[in-house]
């Protein structure tokens, strides 16, 4: 799982009374849309994630878009890898055996 | 045949014992790989036989190529950055074209300027933990990276999946950071987008009230 701006205590910003916040929604979505990968893979700078962040706090469809994106990698990542077949692996170490006794005949 | 090296040894011990004539430190680093790539050429091929090629191209290649491997990129990548070039082949292949160019003229559309807007915005229905043991799951998950274009499939199984930096993924595909980064975002915007389709919950789906379209 990637480092990203919610672990990054540095960079946490939530209204403190939980109030709704619309006056300081100065980052407008396409400005978070140019910088969600560098958010989602924490590596925005903190002010620029502090930004990002009270955006969100703000914009509900923003906020889920990056949770579905987050969700989308993860699914990928951790998804069930393809294994190779077995018989397939022998055939290609043969080989590439054979073209090592090539390549070095006197090993 | 056991393997006589123990996890702890680096890729770059295995490469120089490998350059130096030992068979087994390099059955080592084949060992190290496969999975990795033929699990990349499925992916991006969704067809046993061909992912089975490019694998065995991938580490004859290497094989062939080992002198002349520097160590300026780690192996790692330099392992990708091969098998990509023969897994974008035979897409060309199958296309018709017989050109390989992985650096290709960025294209108008590469700008921040034109990625297109979430359109459907819904939370989903269920968690992606819940998601991952479905087979059903893995088949949606493949049809949405089959439909997107190759060259922003491969920069997202390399960044994403294959965990490289975005300066690794640059390297292995010949391309600069910002054309990755370009790439990446689209990708994921449009994996997003798909998914949402088929796993959000339509009751829970969201406008955007200054959506450009609207």
């Amino acid at each position: 799982m990637n480092e990203n701006c919610f672990a990054n205590k540095s960079c946490n910003f939530r209204p403190a009374d939980g109030s709704v916040i619309k006056e300081i929604n100065t980052m407008k979505c396409e400005e978070l849309l140019a910088m969600l990968n560098e958010y989602v893979d924490g590596t925005v700078d903190p002010a620029v994630c502090e930004e990002f962040e009270k955006h969100m706090a703000g914009c509900n469809p923003c906020q889920v878009v990056v949770d579905n994106i987050r969700k989308a990698i993860t699914l990928y990542k951790d998804g069930q890898p393809y294994a190779m077949p077995v018989q397939f692996r022998e055939k290609m170490h043969d080989a590439l055996r054979k073209k090592w006794k090539e390549k070095f005949p006197a090993k | 045949m056991a393997n006589p090296f123990p996890p702890e040894t680096s890729d770059a011990d295995l490469v120089r014992r490998a350059k130096a004539g030992e068979l087994d430190a390099f059955e080592a680093l084949t060992n190290r790989y496969e999975q990795r790539i033929y699990g990349l050429a499925m992916r991006m091929l969704r067809q046993e036989q061909d992912a089975e090629d490019v694998t065995q191209q991938t580490f004859l290649s290497v094989l062939e190529n080992l002198e002349g491997f520097r160590g300026e990129a780690s192996f790692s990548t330099w392992v990708l950055r091969i098998a990509s070039h023969a897994a974008l082949k035979i897409i060309r292949k199958r296309k018709g074209l017989n050109t390989v160019s992985l650096e290709e003229v960025t294209e108008p559309s590469d700008n921040l300027n034109s990625i297109p807007h979430p359109e459907f915005i819904a939370d989903w229905r269920q968690s992606p933990e819940h998601l991952v043991e479905q087979n059903e799951v893995r088949r949606l998950l493949d049809e949405a990276l089959t439909r997107l274009d190759e060259k922003h499939r491969l920069v997202f199984l390399l960044r994403d999946v294959e965990g490289l930096s975005v300066r690794e993924t640059a390297d292995a595909l010949e391309l600069s950071e910002a054309n990755v980064k370009v790439r990446l975002l689209r990708a994921r915007l449009q994996l997003r987008e798909d998914l949402t389709r088929v796993l959000g919950d339509p009751a829970r789906q969201l406008v955007k009230s200054h959506h450009h379209h609207e």
